[in-house]
């Protein structure tokens, strides 16, 4: 069980540097291709080492640790530098980063799915919003989603539900956009119903779950979540013809957050997250040749094959 | 069409040329080749190959090297012992049930001189070879029960025979 997880956590790592060397290079390709990469880097390596173990255990063979592998953890085991084995303490030192990022995302998540669920109030006269879900939808080609409306200080506008999707929003959001930032706004998490995003975040939650020691899967996993961010921007804007209200919102939204809270480690990250999207928002994307899912699937078994090759 | 799979060969190909870097620094560093197993102790590496060693009497002032004692595993199995004795000679141990000794663990030299001789009554060769950088080196070699076993020595010749005759000698 060891040897899968410390597998696992090598097949991860290679996972890791080959979708983000891909992504680098495809910086133009759309979200959702780019969504598909991160997700194929995340559940490949969560799949692969107990498949290889089961269905082959002649990988574990030394003669092909020594013979076809392209990488055998186990020629590491010689290397002791003032006596600590680096392979098992570099392995455990991995599975301690991953399990502390699970961590650090698992308790926020849990804590705002419990907090969403009680404070929710469905309200039929959520006004300008109502229009602004309906309008959104119609673009989109989808039923609009249900709306809830909360009574709060704090601008908040997400999409929630695992099947039964629905649009959330404060009161404070009224006051704090524009009529045509709260078009964007709204705009963009109808994107999210659309796609069906919620439920693809509980999915990435339990991938996460069971790969909670594997910090390459854990950094793959939140890429995925900003990449949905991304298409749910790029959808948005594809429905009003304009980025300039939803870069409006989206940094009317980052100074609500500032607005004198403390300066924690996951606002930072979350500051910088809005960020990168604003700055998405206004490149224009400039891929001549995209990719599509013939090179996902490409990649995907490129990924498989290589991590054949790799062993502990 | 063609450009993002180009990138993508080229991705995957040059992950397997780092992977295959990244395997091979361990053997970069510590001098030991992909294959080739370290033991701590003559009775593993024995135990790995399923081949016979006894040192005797006369190689009891030798102490392994660091990592002195490796193996190579079947197919080709093989063991190697390196051994210091006191005033700085270094005797080399190797020992293959093939034709010839797996190269990751013996190194062939090419002789300046050669002889046949005799050790315990079985035939061997004698070779004398400068290595690379480093002191004349002679190999004496012989098989018995078809093991064929090599003692490389940058002795004296009479210290390597005297060696030799009681290796030998330990063999059914």
């Amino acid at each position: 069980m060891a040897g899968v997880g410390a597998e696992s956590i090598v097949h991860g790592v290679v996972a890791a540097i080959v979708v983000g060397l891909l992504l680098r290079l495809r910086r133009g390709d759309p979200p959702g291709l780019r969504l598909g990469f991160l997700l194929a880097g995340a559940i490949v390596p969560l799949l692969s080492a107990p498949i290889f173990h089961w269905l082959a255990p002649g990988r574990l063979d030394p003669a092909f640790r020594d013979g076809p592998a392209l990488f055998s953890a186990s020629h590491f085991t010689i290397l002791a530098p003032a006596g600590v084995p680096l392979l098992p303490v570099s392995l455990a030192l991995l599975a301690f980063a991953g399990t502390l990022l699970f961590l650090r995302d698992l308790i926020p998540f849990l804590w705002d799915a419990s907090k969403g669920r009680a404070h929710v109030q469905s309200v039929a006269d959520a006004g300008a919003i109502t229009g602004a879900v309906q309008r959104a939808a119609a673009g989109l080609g989808m039923v609009p989603p249900r709306i809830s409306l909360q009574s709060s200080e704090h601008p908040v506008l997400l999409c929630r539900g695992l099947l039964r999707l629905r649009i959330v929003a404060s009161t404070a959001i009224l006051d704090a956009l524009t009529p045509d930032e709260l078009e964007a706004a709204v705009a963009h998490e109808v994107a999210h119903a659309a796609h069906r995003d919620p439920l693809l975040g509980w999915g990435l939650m339990l991938v996460r779950g069971l790969a909670f020691f594997n910090p390459a899967v854990q950094l793959l996993a939140r890429a995925a979540v900003h990449e949905t961010e991304h298409r749910a921007d790029r959808a948005a804007a594809g429905v009003l013809g304009d980025v300039a209200p939803l870069v409006s919102s989206l940094h009317k939204m980052l100074a609500a957050e500032r607005g004198g809270r403390p300066a924690r480690l996951t606002h930072f990250a979350h500051r910088r997250a809005l960020a990168e999207r604003c700055r998405a928002l206004q490149t224009a994307a400039d891929a001549t040749t995209t990719a599509g899912p013939w090179h996902l699937m490409a990649t995907v078994a490129g990924l498989i094959a290589l991590l054949y090759l790799v062993v502990v | 069409m063609r450009r993002p799979f180009l990138q993508i060969v080229a991705v995957l190909l040059g992950a397997a040329a780092a992977l295959r870097a990244g395997d091979a620094l361990p053997g970069i560093l510590t001098g030991v080749p992909r294959g080739v197993v370290v033991c701590t102790a003559l009775s593993e590496a024995t135990a790995l190959t399923g081949l016979r060693l006894q040192l005797p009497p006369a190689l009891s002032v030798y102490q392994p090297i660091f990592r002195g004692i490796r193996a190579t595993r079947a197919p080709q199995a093989a063991l190697a012992v390196t051994m210091h004795d006191p005033t700085g000679n270094t005797l080399a141990v190797f020992r293959s049930a093939f034709s010839s000794i797996d190269r990751r663990l013996f190194q062939p030299l090419f002789p300046f001189h050669e002889i046949a001789i005799q050790v315990a009554g079985r035939p061997a060769m004698l070779r004398a070879s400068n290595q690379p950088g480093g002191p004349a080196v002679q190999d004496l070699e012989w098989i018995a029960n078809g093991t064929r076993t090599v003692l490389r020595f940058d002795g004296p010749t009479l210290e390597l025979l005297r060696i030799a005759d009681q290796m030998a000698r330990l063999e059914p």
